[in-house]
């Protein structure tokens, strides 16, 4: 049994309706690094990757990325808090090997 | 839209003049749950359009753990109130409202937008309204701006500032990406058009300061020093 880590992001589209534009995913096996699943070329996913985001739930200074696993996918639902973009919190998922 | 909730009815009144007027008191006809942290709702309002709802509750834990008394709707608001008082237009209508009995604010949806991220906005935005939004950011102190964060009109290049929360106000690692821009490209100098907006500011200070929470009036308090130092200076200061 594998435990499975991730959060969905939400894009609110020009009708008003909310779509799914990626799942950030962390295996708890690996640990270490978010995968994204989604389209990479997406400006939204790029500037995640390529900037990284804050850390917002303990104000350290600097950046998290991907690879910083959990304290990356933890801080997503402050980085995308608009309404017009919206993270969920990070889920559990368990599943089997 | 989801249908059959309890929405609250208002009181039989004069019709509201002016979207401010229509979130607070405008008939509820729907209420969508979003998807996403923090339990924001999309809201149609009648006569009004939609309007993104966010309950104070959500974030009320992170002002009690800092030791601050405003609310998420008390900042957004101030926001608004500052912006009206510039006359810049960059932010959209809020007002506070309780939606089933939960407490936050109603901020009408910008439709013909988009998230700034998902553009190249810093070719499409027009540079009046980044020289307004950085003085905005400025006057504020606003920390958390970024792609992410603000929207804007891709076809005519209007920038629209949302998310006026206890992150955008006290994130210290964060700065203001529309400030940043403006000063990279030599827009933070004082135009007409933002020397008369904050000769019109200074004085709706009091006011707006009137029965604030401590947070609210110290911003606005820093406000009004900033506001001063650009023009004595002519420009946002580096």
């Amino acid at each position: 049994m594998i435990e499975l880590h991730y959060v969905e992001l939400f894009e609110i589209d020009r009708n008003e309706q909310q779509k799914k534009i990626a799942t950030f995913r962390l295996l708890d096996e690996d640990g270490s690094v978010v995968e994204i699943e989604g389209d990479h070329h997406h400006p939204i996913i790029e500037g995640v990757m390529g900037e990284g985001i804050f850390d917002y739930k303990y104000a350290r200074p600097g950046k998290l990325y991907p690879y910083d696993g959990m304290n990356f996918l933890e801080n997503l639902k402050y980085h995308f808090r608009s309404g017009y973009l919206l993270a969920t919190d990070v889920e559990k998922q368990v599943i089997d090997n | 839209m989801s249908k059959g909730q309890q929405f609250e009815i208002p009181p039989k009144s004069n019709e509201p003049r002016n979207i401010e007027a229509v979130l607070e008191k405008g008939e509820i006809k729907s209420v969508k749950e979003l998807e996403g942290y923090g339990d924001m709702q999309l809201v149609g309002i009648q006569g009004g359009g939609d309007a993104l709802f966010r309950p104070n509750q959500e974030t009320a834990s992170v002002f009690e753990n800092t030791g601050k008394e405003a609310m998420a709707s008390e900042l957004e608001e101030m926001a608004f109130k500052v912006d009206e008082a510039l006359g810049f237009g960059l932010v959209p209508p809020v007002a506070a409202r309780t939606v089933n009995g939960v407490e936050g604010y109603l901020q009408q949806f910008i439709n013909d937008s988009q998230v700034a991220g998902l553009l190249e906005w810093r070719v499409i935005v027009k540079p009046e309204e980044l020289a307004k939004a950085a003085v905005f950011d400025y006057l504020l102190d606003v920390r958390d701006r970024r792609g992410d964060s603000f929207l804007i009109n891709p076809k005519i290049g209007k920038i629209w500032l949302t998310g006026h929360d206890y992150w955008m106000f006290w994130n210290e690692n964060a700065r203001s990406d529309i400030l940043r821009e403006a000063q990279v490209r030599g827009l933070n100098c004082l135009t007409p058009e933002t020397r008369s907006a904050l000769e019109r500011f200074l004085p709706c200070i009091d006011s707006l300061t009137v029965e604030a929470k401590k947070e609210v009036a110290t911003i606005l308090k820093k406000a009004q020093e900033r506001a001063q130092l650009i023009l004595s200076e002519g420009q946002i200061p580096a």
